[in-house]
């Protein structure tokens, strides 16, 4: 356990270098994307471009500019090049909005995928799961910026059940802050739930197969109980393996496009500001924020995936 | 002669109706998208660019003008000229939907293909050599797995829109389509190139494999004649699915602005101009949304219908991540 | 005869299919009485396990229609309500299945596995259940049952495995032990101590004994009595040693004929004394890494060939027997190369090729050859038999126009026709599969094959065929064979030589005529010993009226 701690460790740092390095080429061996000539402003003077060159150190070799602005990402004193504000303070500020979101969604999401698709299971063949299938692949092909848009214009706007985006923060108003997040925690658990109901609608039937359900039935148990010891637990595991990938990846930026229609200011949204701007520092934080949370949700699951199935070790 | 397991699988899937009838609907609408032409010149007689800010328009024996003196562009009208009503600039949004059909499309079908290209030979090569080999491809794709999606989607659509890419002599000019179908195809490579490898990894082991080396065929024999054979019903079963993802990333990216470039349309941006406007004109976010979701969903339907038939056990296409 | 506990009239089952109707089981009727063992035997596909399951409604499959009767106590089964078949179920009528593995629920533990049956069936508490699990464990012969009943299924033996379904069939004291190939899955001598704890749990409780079985030497083991199936019907029923001594069907004729035996005929003694060897094989070892430390390399190997030193005469047939996990099938792959030794040396007619290339490799390959076990996994799903013994012809430089006849004249020579060329696997049989398999191993004329297994998977009558091939084909083509299996009367009848292996090494090596009859090394005598009787075993405590 230890050496498989040590080992995800080594391999995060690997992978998170990587990602800071190609983040960084990215912004950096582009043509036209001089940060000093966009910086200075329309129609500057070169003497000017040349001036906040010198500032920012922009003529510097790359890799002194890189490790430059890696130590200023992580020691926290990394400023954005067009709203000069602390880079640190913004991502502070908006990961609480981002972690509402996909904790709402996340249980929204598992409730319903798990009902549903236990449901579909159960009446399998019949006309209510192919109906539950079409409306899972329906929630599927939903794209979430065209779904948000409609129902925040038509049930919030138009009809004022709920609020027009925006965020309240849980320690001012909690009944209000999740008022705010009904809409939005709605619309990025749709197509979450519509292929959790798939999956685990096919992991059910699978293990209906299996040897050891037979066995269950065999020994004389109701079927209620076949169901809820051997198939549901059985066909959740990988179930819940894919929830914390799932969560991983959502606040590490799946929920970019939804924290945009809604307004929510979360730390999605300010990536999808700042790199509009191509504003290195702040993409290059959130970035490396994203991957380090995807990278350690990963490595959780790893170990919560070896403690649901004995049969798994980690190495 | 022999039954062959295809049309084994064929057969499984003819029986399937409403697969068929969505995979129907999805060719429809290719059609649809390579008739934009017809459809602008004979039928709406309007070009996707051409603005008419002050023009009119007779409805109901009236004149009125396509565009509001408050900037209110006219709805829907049912006919030709005007079918699904003007955009805020008098073009018309028929002929748009159908150009950008083809712009979502393209992307959609053409970075489908390089993913699953790319994922097929990575998935192979790591699974089947194991070793240094394997732990170098799976390195490189645990990295663009641990990047954000739509944020390197958005990274990678910013800075190759502002400056292009030069690969050699393959010039891509900054705003190319090609770029966007890049960027896509590389997204998706790790989602496909996972569950190839793992499966590579298992028919490794299996009797025919071994009696192919036993009779002294090498890795490349091997892998074209032996694995990639078996590697098909995965990859079919992955298509339908990969371009329907590939064709909601290039909404996606589209509505952010970093996707196909206006005043070229394509849904995406259609959809991002549109959702400004909901108040006064709500035609124009719903319809390339609805023409989106009728595609995806057309897709999805037909996919796992091919699901069924090729691969009944598989779920994994199902852990391609959506947007 | 006393009064019948289970009383089968009539029984029919039917699978309504794409092709019609497929008649699984029809008109079978049987009677089992109490503390009597009655083996259901017959070949794959007979109809024996559907029999099993629809008898306490556990055949799920669709389109699946029984008919017929089926009398228990007094009750009937067949179209019984499931909550009235649930509560017989476990209760009065319990099952023990095949595969032990895949049989219990790989993430619970045992212990709770078989609790949870007692607290389907009896008002306990879930410390009691447990309780009575433990005992239970015990009673089926687990050592150290406290501490084995916190185990989950993966950390025990197969043999372990199988005894927790035991003690799991007989928590709540059946009166009908329903055995569903209960030793298949097991190595030999495993496999006598199963025999062996069924037999002494019989006595113990009284209760009846369906056993369902492909494997004669079982029946002659365990069984009382013997109902012989066939196509979906019982071809012959009757008692155990009349079934043995004189039986009456054709069919059972037949497969008893079939079935290979520790008295039957052994090969013309042959000296290859004189004749260089064809493969040698000196102090060959072979280990893999089992843990990978955080750095580097090195960490623990596990040997799983350690010295063997064996040599092969041209025209000879070197049998090698051995429980799973021996090591023999990966000595198998290290002879024909397709591993590289860790240390010791493999030659080839006298050619040193331990370290040889792939490439170096390609032209013996015509003279070294294998066949491997499972005729399934061995031919690819997705090409032809025209193609898969086309392969080697293709390798080998053969011109295209000339690949096509010589495939055929390839199938023909062992048995099958020219026409099975444009056939897939799955449109085969298993014992075509392996035909075709053999024909891929012949197609450049080899010197040497390795048989990895070469009958294991294949019911008894195909089985004889396919060995009465591989002789001819010995005879005909002067081929030496690496025969390699886990059953020893199955290598007695083919080989000139034995060699019986146990954890990577060789422990007794010897003609076949001194092996079976003066076994040097207590291993080999603990193997024949396990090794089921070929005629009915005469028990004093029989219950038999």
């Amino acid at each position: 356990m230890t050496a498989f701690v040590a080992r995800r460790l080594a391999q995060m740092v690997v992978v998170l270098f990587a990602v800071s390095v190609l983040t960084f080429l990215i912004f950096n061996v582009i043509p036209n994307g001089d940060p000093a000539a966009r910086m200075a402003g329309k129609s500057p003077t070169e003497s000017q471009v040349e001036a906040i060159r010198a500032e920012w150190g922009f003529d510097e070799p790359l890799p002194v500019q890189y490790v430059r602005t890696m130590e200023q990402v992580l020691g926290g004193s990394a400023i954005s090049y067009f709203t000069q504000l602390n880079v640190r303070e913004e991502i502070v500020r908006g990961l609480p909005r981002t972690l509402s979101l996909a904790i709402g969604a996340a249980i929204l999401w598992m409730a319903f995928g798990v009902g549903l698709g236990l449901l579909g299971a159960m009446r399998a063949g019949r006309a209510s799961d192919r109906l539950l299938t079409l409306l899972a692949l329906v929630g599927v092909s939903l794209p979430v910026f065209w779904l948000g848009a409609l129902l925040s214009h038509y049930l919030g706007f138009k009809a004022g059940w709920f609020p027009n985006g925006g965020y309240v923060p849980l320690t001012e108003d909690p009944l209000d802050w999740a008022y705010h997040l009904v809409l939005p925690c709605a619309t990025l658990a749709v197509l979450f739930i519509g292929f959790y109901s798939r999956i685990l609608r096919s992991n059910v039937l699978d293990t209906m197969g299996e040897d050891y359900v037979r066995t269950a039935r065999a020994k004389g148990l109701s079927e209620r109980e076949v169901l809820r010891r051997h198939v549901l637990r059985n066909s959740l595991i990988p179930v819940v393996t894919l929830w914390g990938l799932d969560f991983g990846a959502v606040v590490a930026g799946g929920a970019i496009l939804t924290e945009v229609v809604f307004d929510l200011q979360g730390v999605g949204q300010y990536a999808a500001e700042s790199v509009g701007q191509l504003d290195v520092p702040p993409v290059l934080a959130v970035t490396l924020f994203g991957a380090f949370f995807i990278v350690v949700t990963n490595t959780v699951v790893d170990i919560v995936y070896a403690a649901l199935d004995p049969r798994i070790r980690v190495t | 002669m022999g039954q062959s397991p295809w049309r084994l699988a064929l057969r499984r899937l003819r029986r399937d109706r409403v697969a068929l009838g969505f995979g129907a609907l999805f060719v429809a609408l290719v059609l649809a998208a390579l008739a934009a032409p017809l459809w602008a010149s004979a039928v709406a007689d309007r070009q996707p660019d051409r603005t008419n800010e002050t023009g009119k328009i007779e409805v109901d024996g009236r004149q009125v003008d396509v565009v509001s003196l408050e900037g209110v562009p006219i709805g829907p009208q049912w006919r030709g000229e005007y079918f699904l009503g003007a955009d805020a600039n008098g073009r018309d949004v028929m002929v748009r939907l159908l150009y950008g059909a083809r712009n979502s499309l393209l992307i959609g079908l053409a970075a489908a293909l390089l993913t699953a290209l790319l994922a097929t030979m990575a998935g192979l090569v790591a699974g089947y050599f194991g070793g240094w080999v394997d732990a170098v491809a799976r390195s490189t794709l645990d990295v663009i797995w641990a990047f954000p999606v739509i944020l390197l989607g958005v990274a990678l659509g910013t800075a190759l829109a502002v400056g292009g890419l030069q690969v050699g002599p393959l010039q891509l000019e900054a705003g190319s389509m090609a770029i966007s179908i890049l960027v896509i195809a590389v997204v998706y490579v790790p989602y496909m190139a996972r569950p190839i490898r793992g499966e590579v990894m298992a028919l490794r082991e299996r009797e025919f494999v071994e009696a192919a080396r036993a009779q002294g065929a090498g890795p490349l024999r091997t892998m074209a004649t032996e694995l990639l054979p078996n590697l098909t019903s995965t990859i079919i079963v992955f298509a339908p699915l990969m371009v329907a993802n590939a064709i909601l990333l290039e909404a996606a990216l589209s509505f952010l602005g970093v996707g196909v470039v206006p005043p070229d349309p394509s849904w995406g941006n259609m959809i991002d101009s549109g959702v400004e406007k909901l108040i006064t004109a709500p035609h124009l976010a719903i319809a390339p949304g609805a023409m989106l979701v009728l595609t995806v969903l057309a897709l999805n339907v037909f996919g796992d219908g091919v699901r069924d038939a090729f691969d009944p056990r598989s779920s994994a296409a199902w852990g391609t991540r959506r947007l | 005869m006393s009064e019948p506990l289970l009383s089968v009239r009539d029984l029919s089952v039917a699978f309504e299919g794409e092709r019609g109707t497929l008649r699984a089981v029809d008109g079978l009727s049987l009677d089992l009485a109490p503390g009597e063992v009655l083996a259901l035997v017959g070949e794959s596909g007979s109809g024996k396990s559907v029999t099993a399951l629809s008898l306490i409604g556990l055949l799920r499959a669709p389109g699946a229609r029984i008919a017929g009767s089926a009398r228990y106590g007094g009750s009937e089964l067949i179209g019984a309500p499931e909550r009235e078949l649930r509560r017989l179920r476990g209760e009065e009528l319990a099952m023990v299945f095949q595969d032990p593995l895949s049989s219990l629920n790989p993430v619970l533990r045992v212990a709770d596995q078989v609790a949870e049956q007692v607290l389907a069936h009896r008002d306990v508490s879930a410390r009691e259940a447990r309780e009575r699990a433990v005992a239970l464990l015990r009673r089926v012969g687990i050592p150290e049952p406290e501490r084995r009943a916190d185990a989950y299924p993966h950390e025990l033996s197969g043999g372990m495995r199988q005894r927790v379904m035991i003690a799991m069939a007989l928590s709540c004291d059946p009166r009908i032990l329903i055995a569903d190939e209960p030793t298949t899955a097991l190595d030999v001598t495993v496999q006598a101590q199963i025999l062996e704890l069924i037999r002494a749990l019989r006595a113990e409780t009284g209760a009846g004994v369906l056993l369902i079985t492909h494997d004669f030497g079982v029946v002659a083991e365990l069984a009382d009595r013997v109902a012989v199936m066939h196509e979906g019907r019982i071809v012959e029923q009757g008692v155990v040693e009349d079934v043995f001594e004189r039986p009456e069907s054709p069919h059972t004729r037949r497969l008893l004929a079939a079935v290979p035996r520790l008295d039957g005929p052994l090969r013309e003694p042959r000296t290859f004394g004189d004749r260089p060897p064809v493969l040698e094989l000196a102090d060959v070892e072979v280990s893999f890494p089992v843990r990978r430390r955080l750095l580097g390399r090195g960490g623990e190997r596990r040997r799983a060939v350690d010295g063997v030193t064996l040599s092969i005469a041209a025209g000879e047939t070197v049998g090698l027997v051995g429980e799973s996990g021996s090591g023999k099938s990966t000595l198998a792959r290290t002879a024909v190369r397709l591993l590289e030794p860790t240390a010791g040396s493999v030659s080839f007619d006298g050619r040193d090729i331990t370290r040889a290339r792939r490439r170096e490799l390609t032209p013996l390959r015509a003279d070294l050859q294998i066949v491997f076990q499972d005729p399934y996994g061995s031919l690819n799903p997705r090409k032809r038999a025209r193609d898969i013994v086309g392969l080697p012809l293709r390798l080998g430089g053969v011109p295209r126009s000339e690949v096509g006849p010589r495939v055929e004249r390839l199938l023909e020579r062992v048995g099958l026709k020219a026409a099975h060329a444009d056939r897939w696997p799955h449109e085969l049989s298993g014992g075509q599969r392996q035909r075709v398999g053999i024909a891929r191993a012949l197609a450049l004329s080899p010197r040497l094959v390795v048989l990895d297994e070469p009958v294991s998977a294949l019911d008894v009558s195909v089985q004889a065929q396919i060995l009465d091939l591989l002789g001819e084909l010995q005879r005909e083509l002067g081929l030496s064979y690496l025969f390699i299996s886990h059953d020893l009367r199955v290598v007695r009848q083919v080989s000139d030589r034995v060699a019986v292996m146990r954890d990577g090494r060789v422990v007794e090596l010897a003609p076949v005529a001194d092996l079976y009859a003066r076994p040097q090394h207590p291993y080999t005598a603990e193997l024949l010993a396990a090794v089921p009787a070929s005629r009915p075993v005469h028990r004093s405590a029989s219950t038999r009226s």
